[in-house]
């Protein structure tokens, strides 16, 4: 009976049947499959090789070799007031939306510093190769880089304030123009895993 | 090469394209063994006696696609690393009619014509210097091209979020889609080769 149907139609059966089980698979974007070395996770966290000071990513980003892709997980409010320049909006609620890659080198920071371990925690879990976290978060940024003290709102026109207003810059600093350049594509031939 | 393998930094440029050159000669070999070196069976397509070009180019979609969903689902492939050509929707309407008609008129489309050079094949030489010559001339009026092309970029447009389905069904139907050609084209083969008997 079998040998009976030609190889076409045995063939077509075996696609709609894929097909079919395909239907009920799931969306292949977000496999559950993925492996998570948790032991490399551990390394990293120890050895704090996930983590940049925002004194060197000050320093990359005036210098105009930045190779990160700076993610504001701030709300938008927050983030309109003032960010870092040439950084994206990625609410942290919004994170699983985002059309960040996975070969990507992502720079997280936030408010909460236990708010931007999670996220970066989500997307190692999702099999996110290079994410890392700005140390001190955004306060930091403003303590460090911005000189600003705490409860203080940065002056527009400020090195790295990106304040969201059209209004003219008061303060005469000719770099508060500055913008920073996109991300530069990472060098995929010198990947490395670190901590090894 | 637009592999994920290769973003992701397994191998490095040089070794990359050791692994296009085979995928390449791989390609070219299957090409040249379906018969899509000869000019006359790529013209029977177009006259609808020998539909092989349809179920060659289907099958390999219908392939590619169902591979690509397995494989994003067990985790062995990042979909979202895959290269997904962007969507210009005007100028990539009226760049297929081009090629349509050069498909039409030569007889090969620029891979088979590669192949049929390869195989010796005169008017496939001829064909490819028209295509070089083609390229050429794009290339040097691209300043007036480019923003032509870009009236209608789209970005990455996949079907599934345009049709607000779910990949699995989109991939299911295309599935169905490709049967239904398959058996309408040797449908449509098996009358004509009567028709030529008569």
């Amino acid at each position: 009976m079998f040998r009976k149907i030609s190889l076409n139609k045995k063939l077509a059966a075996f696609a709609i049947i894929l097909g079919l089980v395909g239907i009920l698979a799931g969306s292949p974007n977000e496999s559950s499959a993925g492996k998570l070395d948790t032991n490399q996770l551990a390394i990293d966290i120890a050895k704090q090789s996930n983590i940049v000071e925002p004194t060197d990513l000050a320093k990359s980003i005036i210098e105009g070799n930045n190779t990160f892709r700076i993610i504001d997980l701030r709300n938008e409010n927050e983030y309109a007031t003032n960010n870092i320049d040439g950084s994206e909006n990625i609410p942290v609620s919004q994170i699983n939306k985002s059309d960040l890659k996975r070969n990507e080198k992502i720079l997280l920071y936030s408010t909460s510093e236990l708010e931007t371990a999670q996220a970066w925690m989500l997307l190692k879990s999702k099999n996110y190769k290079s994410v890392y976290m700005l140390k001190g978060g955004w306060r930091s940024w403003q303590k460090e880089v911005l000189g600003i003290a705490e409860g203080q709102t940065a002056a527009s026109g400020s090195l790295f304030g990106n304040k969201a207003t059209d209004e003219p810059s008061t303060v005469s600093v000719p770099l508060g123009k500055i913008k920073a350049p996109p991300a530069l594509p990472v060098k995929s031939g010198k990947r490395k895993k670190e901590g090894c | 090469m637009i592999t994920p393998l290769f973003k992701f930094g397994y191998f490095g440029d040089e070794f990359s394209l050791i692994v296009a050159v085979l995928i390449g000669i791989g390609f070219g070999f299957f090409l040249e063994r379906a018969g899509f070196g000869s000019s006359t069976k790529l013209a029977a397509q177009f006259y609808f006696y020998d539909m092989t070009v349809l179920k060659v180019m289907f099958t390999a979609i219908v392939t590619a696609m169902v591979g690509l969903l397995y494989f994003g689902w067990l985790g062995i492939l990042d979909l979202t690393l895959v290269s997904v050509n962007q969507t210009y929707l005007a100028s990539q309407i009226v760049g297929g009619l081009i090629l349509g008609i050069g498909f039409v008129i030569g007889g090969y489309c620029p891979g088979t014509s590669v192949v049929a050079c390869a195989t010796g094949k005169k008017d496939a030489m001829v064909f490819l210097l028209g295509v070089i010559f083609g390229i050429f001339v794009f290339g040097e009026f691209n300043t007036i091209f480019e923003p032509l092309m870009e009236l209608t970029a789209m970005g990455r447009v996949l079907l599934p979020d345009v049709l607000h389905l779910s990949y699995g069904l989109v991939v299911f139907l295309v599935v169905l889609m490709a049967i239904g050609a398959f058996t309408l084209a040797e449908y449509v083969e098996k009358i004509l080769a009567l028709k030529k008997d008569k």
